[in-house]
């Protein structure tokens, strides 16, 4: 964090943000992986790490085995990945008609026009939109969900390996909400991307996912097999989280009671621990490790 | 939330021109300023042509009478309705007033026009850069900019045109510089809040590069905000422009000018008060007309910035 000229005449300190810290996160070619948590719990900024949109202040990324690091590794990182934002009126330039937007991220391939048209027609179709129809269509033309289906096509379009889905449906209307994931599933099963889905719905997590991360004021907490974590959840606060979705209508995450500790002063041991309900001495000292619990892993003394 | 419906069909020049045209006082606006570039352009043309052939009537053709010759029988004949040349009076070397207004209007028309381009041109070239690198490239080039703005924009002029001597080029010039700082900080603005919406990021993602990023986004969004500005700057450039000439900066005293017939006209004030008021007034239609046209643009950029 840049220090301003008052502060470092004054020798204040300025506060270090401690966005995420994620110990260990590993993600297999090929899977679904569902990152579930809280508003402000640092989902969207680890996807925006992962995806070299923000620099980690410190820590190291690996793709494929290799560290990312230096403007040419970010640069060669960034033709394979991808990422589909949460507002998609936000994520199609309004002065770029629907096949300049989609078709962007060919232009640093060097392909013909042939070929890029061929590829503008395929990725259209595969998000079920007729692309002489919408090919010259503006963003303001669009409905929510066409936006957002544009926007997949085009984070499809250069065959990314990877792909980070940020809230992709939360911005759209309910009935629009499950064809977008139908679509997206669907994608998934054709091409085989890697794909991040961040969420706070723990039925779209469920639908989607092979593995489930749970993320707690900036930190990791619990990971595991989607259907482990989400049936027999280990951490104390995944359960609390899934425990407060009072009946299957309400599959919105609902945070347990007490606030969700600032991430500019948080508390000494597990951050959890104000709120834990099996808090015990150790959580207020210790920052805990992750243990294995039946196949997944736990960030909890209770599992030691 | 949004449904799965178009959130609006309007859009674009066309709809911007039916939004002016449906609100009075900018049909009004748009209804002069026409006039006032369309006879400037053709005025312009004449004078052109009486250059190119050394013809100098040419020059005068499409007007009343001679605005450069004397004509002492004339002199200080007050304005009346009867006669078209001296609809506006005349000055005291006998010269209609009316047929020096239209003789200076290709002047105007050109400085505006002229020095808002060029302000946007520069502007851009720095503003841009500036917000979307940021770090030390925008602490340079905008502590350059500061500077530009931190002179009194008079004192810049004078001491511009002292330097490269008087002449329409070297008003131009000094008008310029005057006025791309305003731009640059604009252009600035704009950059600094667009590159961090999505679809900024997202081309960032498809490894587009930071000069493409600024060429396909970043300045397509950041126009329709500045042209809005640029509209209630044209007006405010005749002004200063006028000002100049009324101070006895730029052209030469023998070439009407708006801003210098009203300064030659402060002489005979009161006694012949069309001398001063009808130039005064002229400019003061420009001014207001302009800035009715950018304010509903404002307006509009306001509206569509919210979508
Ligand atoms: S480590 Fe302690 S405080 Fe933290 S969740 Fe486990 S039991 Fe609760």
């Amino acid at each position: 964090m840049k220090k301003g000229l008052l502060d470092s005449i004054l020798r204040t300190k300025v506060p270090i943000i401690r966005a995420v810290e994620v110990p260990h996160l590993a993600i297999a070619g090929g899977e679904v992986l569902a990152l579930v948590g809280e508003s402000g719990s640092g989902k969207t900024t680890l996807g925006r790490l992962l995806v070299t949109l923000e620099k980690p202040t410190s820590g190291e990324i690996y793709f494929h085995g290799e560290r990312v690091k230096g403007r040419r590794a970010v640069m060669g990182l960034r033709r394979k990945v991808q990422m589909v934002f949460q507002n998609p009126a936000d994520s199609l330039d309004p002065r770029m008609s629907v096949k300049g937007i989609v078709t962007e991220p060919l232009t640093t391939k060097g392909l013909s026009r042939r070929e890029r048209e061929g590829q503008f027609e395929s990725a259209l179709s595969l998000v079920g939109l007729d692309s002489s129809t919408f090919a010259e269509r503006r963003s303001r033309d669009l409905s929510g969900g066409q936006r957002q289906r544009v926007a997949v096509a085009r984070a499809i379009i250069s065959s990314p390996e990877f792909v980070v889905l940020d809230e992709p449906t939360s911005a759209l209307d309910a009935s629009v909400q499950s064809q977008v994931l139908n679509l997206l599933a669907r994608i998934h099963d054709q091409l085989g991307f890697t794909y991040l889905f961040i969420t706070h719905n723990i039925a779209i997590a469920r639908y989607i996912a092979d593995t489930v991360a749970v993320m707690y004021a900036g930190q990791i907490v619990e990971i595991g097999p989607a259907q482990q974590v989400l049936s027999k959840p280990k951490h104390p606060y995944t359960q609390a989280l899934f425990s407060s979705v009072p009946s299957l209508d309400r599959k919105e995450v609902a945070p347990p009671t007490g606030e969700v500790p600032s991430l500019v002063n948080l508390p000494k041991g597990c951050r959890f621990n104000p709120r834990c309900p099996y808090a015990m001495e150790v959580c207020r000292t210790t920052d805990p490790p992750f243990f294995d619990v039946d196949g997944e892993q736990a960030a909890c003394w209770l599992y030691k | 939330m949004e449904n799965e419906v178009p959130l609006s069909g309007q859009s674009g020049w066309r709809f911007t021109v039916r939004f002016l045209v449906h609100d009075r006082a900018a049909l009004a606006g748009l209804v002069i300023i026409g006039l006032f570039l369309g006879w400037g352009l053709v005025e312009g043309v004449m004078q052109y042509i009486a250059s190119y052939t050394h013809v100098a009537s040419w020059g005068w053709k499409l007007l009343p009478s001679d605005p450069i010759s004397l004509s002492l029988k004339n002199s200080l004949a007050a304005p009346t309705l009867s006669n078209l040349n001296n609809l506006f009076g005349a000055n005291y070397e006998g010269q209609s007033v009316l047929s020096q207004l239209l003789y200076a209007t290709p002047h105007d028309a050109t400085a505006s026009v002229l020095v808002v381009a060029s302000a946007i041109a520069i502007g851009m070239m720095i503003g841009i850069p500036a917000g979307y690198i940021g770090g030390w490239t925008d602490e340079i080039l905008m502590r350059i900019t500061d500077a530009f703005l931190a002179f009194p924009y008079l004192v810049l002029a004078i001491a511009f045109s002292v330097l490269l001597g008087e002449g329409f080029t070297t008003v131009l010039l000094a008008l310029v510089l005057i006025w791309w700082p305003t731009y640059a900080r604009y252009f600035r603005a704009q950059a600094i809040s667009l590159k961090n919406r999505n679809f900024v990021e997202a081309s960032k993602l498809s490894g587009v590069g930071p000069l493409k990023i600024m060429l396909r986004h970043i300045f397509p969004n950041s126009i329709d905000p500045v042209i809005a500005q640029a509209t209630l700057d044209f007006g405010s450039v005749i002004l200063l422009y006028s000002t100049l000439a009324f101070l006895g900066i730029g052209l030469e005293l023998n070439y009407p000018e708006w801003g210098s017939m009203s300064s030659l006209g402060v002489s005979y004030f009161p006694a012949s008060w069309w001398l001063v008021l009808v130039p005064g007034a002229t400019i003061m239609v420009i001014v207001v007309a302009f800035s009715l046209i950018g304010d509903r643009l404002q307006d509009l950029v306001a509206g569509r910035l919210t979508y």
